[in-house]
């Protein structure tokens, strides 16, 4: 695992810890959500990338 | 630093503004005709009931980043002269000399305008090297943020808060460089870009067109670490080469709402029907809380599966600089068309990592995802099943800011809702230790809530310091505020800690 991961981890477990030590155990749920839509998502997020990439292939000058 | 706003002047002059003092006569004999810029300028000036015009000589030759300028007109065309260096400043106060002027009448200035004059073999104009004049206080104009720039007046340094405002020569910068300058100093108001830099930037005077091409604009916003999104929109002809155009399909005008609502501004480009092309900066927008959108299509932003009612849609104009014609124009939407813009850029606020206009898609996939889980609680908080139900015919309003920690903490501190409750303090101070120092917030709401009680529902957290995967965009969730509940990320994707909200209805907007 990288460094950064292991960051991230060691963080996001510790989240979990401060949350369950500031508001008691018993008023932190663990829930579990499917999460939707992510092929729609990705489409969008990559679309946005070939347009950024497009850039480097357009002739325009603006000078005007 | 600044020495060009700061520099002692070696004459000033002082004009009532009061009739019949006319700004049209002053602008022909001072600048000649068809100033446009200068006009406005004027015009601003005006119709902020200005009584006193401060008119500086400096001197010529320039200071700080004018003399670079200088320096360098100087190299492309020897024969260069500055004829005149004004500085002029606009006060709503009446007074007769330099010295009525106080650091306490600082709230009086109007705005400012530095007034250069460059003169070479065929070319002899003047032309505003920079101008700050406050907003319009109009309810209705949206600015995210102002800076402030200090400026000398007589022997005093006063301060006006507004968007920097530039003026190509045509000589040596051209429409590009003055929307980066705006750009630039609004984002970076204890740096110095300066023109000369920006010519260093993109191969020195060795470049033969004065025009600048979107990899210079990059080159240019990559030297001063900005960062940014943009997108080339291909002529008709060009497209007909391209296979996969869903890129096409992104509205231009999100990425130029998602710069100006994140405070750092956005850049659009476009073909001028005469030939040629054009860029202008954006830094605000109007807002009519009363608008109506009569075609249901025109009413969504549909990706996909996705598709809700973006707050841009109470938007019909963005606020920007057009140097052909002066600071502070409004510019209708629907002025702006697909056929005729062909490159637009979303400036990040700096610190920020990736474009608000993604913030929001992969903001509504946690809102979504979250609401279809809440749905199944026979206690669903009744604001929450509202939200479902506004959900479910695709009129969920959602609106995209970035903030800085500090900001959404102080808000977060200040939020009611409609029953006069308070957040939980706790809360409050697991934030303080745990949000990143630059969010998303993605504030969601009814049509009815949104526009004309500037009230949400809830709001998505994301982390804006990171980099947003298009495979992965969970990796930066943070947190949803839903009523009643708070929903922490967990490290297992798919996985939220609840924790109770003590904010159990509608709450005000972010500012």
């Amino acid at each position: 695992m990288e460094d950064n991961e292991v960051k991230k981890t060691e963080h996001q477990i510790s989240v979990a810890q401060k949350l369950q030590t500031a508001f008691g155990a018993s008023a932190v749920n663990s829930v579990s959500v499917e999460m939707q839509l992510a092929e729609s998502v990705s489409d969008f997020l990559r679309a946005m990338d070939v347009g950024k990439e497009r850039v480097s292939k357009c002739k325009i000058a603006f000078g005007d | 630093m600044f020495e060009h706003r700061l520099c002692q002047a070696v004459a000033n002059h002082i004009f009532s503004l009061d009739q019949p003092f006319s700004c049209f006569d002053f602008i022909d004999q001072k600048f000649g005709s068809g100033q446009n810029a200068i006009h406005r300028c004027f015009s601003l000036a005006r119709s902020f009931e200005s009584q006193t015009l401060v008119f500086e000589e400096l001197d010529p030759r320039g200071t700080g980043i004018i003399l670079a300028e200088n320096d360098e007109l100087k190299i492309r065309h020897p024969e260069y002269k500055s004829k005149y260096l004004y500085r002029l400043s606009f006060w709503k106060k009446k007074f007769d000399s330099i010295e009525d002027l106080t650091i306490h009448d600082n709230e009086l200035l109007v705005g400012y305008a530095i007034i250069k004059n460059d003169c070479i073999l065929g070319h002899d104009a003047p032309h505003v090297f920079e101008a700050v004049f406050r907003k319009y206080s109009h309810k209705h104009n949206c600015v995210r943020k102002g800076q402030s720039f200090d400026v000398k007046v007589g022997n005093s340094i006063f301060s006006t808060q507004g968007a920097l405002f530039a003026q190509q020569n045509g000589i040596s910068k051209c429409c590009a460089h003055v929307a980066l300058y705006t750009i630039l100093c609004n984002n970076f108001p204890d740096k110095e870009p300066s023109f000369a830099q920006m010519t260093q930037i993109v191969n020195g005077l060795n470049k033969k067109s004065l025009d600048l091409n979107p990899y210079e604009i990059r080159k240019i916003l990559d030297f001063y670490g900005l960062e940014y999104h943009d997108i080339y929109y291909p002529s008709p002809e060009e497209q007909e080469c391209i296979g996969n155009k869903d890129d096409l399909l992104i509205p231009f005008n999100k990425l130029i709402y998602a710069g100006i609502e994140s405070g750092a501004g956005a850049l659009a480009g476009f073909m001028l029907s005469q030939g040629g092309g054009h860029i202008i900066p954006f830094w605000g927008h109007t807002f009519n809380k009363d608008t109506w959108v009569s075609d249901a299509e025109l009413f969504y932003f549909k990706t996909g599966e996705i598709a809700y009612a973006p707050s841009e849609n109470w938007t019909s104009s963005f606020i920007g600089h057009d140097d052909n014609f002066g600071p502070n124009l409004c510019v209708p939407k629907l002025y702006l068309t697909k056929k005729q813009v062909n490159y637009v850029v979303e400036i990040f606020r700096p610190g920020v990592k990736f474009s608000g206009a993604k913030a929001e898609v992969a903001a509504y996939q946690l809102f979504y995802s979250i609401l279809q889980f809440t749905k199944r609680n026979p206690n669903i908080n009744k604001w929450t099943s509202r939200a479902y139900l506004a959900f479910v015919s695709k009129r969920i309003v959602l609106r995209t800011v970035s903030l800085e920690k500090s900001e959404y903490l102080e808000s977060l501190k200040n939020l009611k809702d409609w029953e006069n409750n308070s957040e939980n303090e706790k809360i409050i101070d697991f934030l303080a230790e745990y949000l990143p120092e630059y969010i998303w917030l993605t504030e969601f709401s009814l049509p009815q809530l949104f526009p004309a009680n500037e009230r949400k529902i809830g709001e998505i957290i994301l982390d804006a310091t990171q980099y947003l995967d298009s495979n992965n965009s969970q990796a930066v969730f943070f947190a949803a505020r839903f009523p009643s509940n708070w929903y922490f990320s967990n490290e297992k994707p798919g996985t939220f800690l609840s924790i109770p909200s003590t904010l159990v209805s509608h709450t005000p907007n972010f500012c």
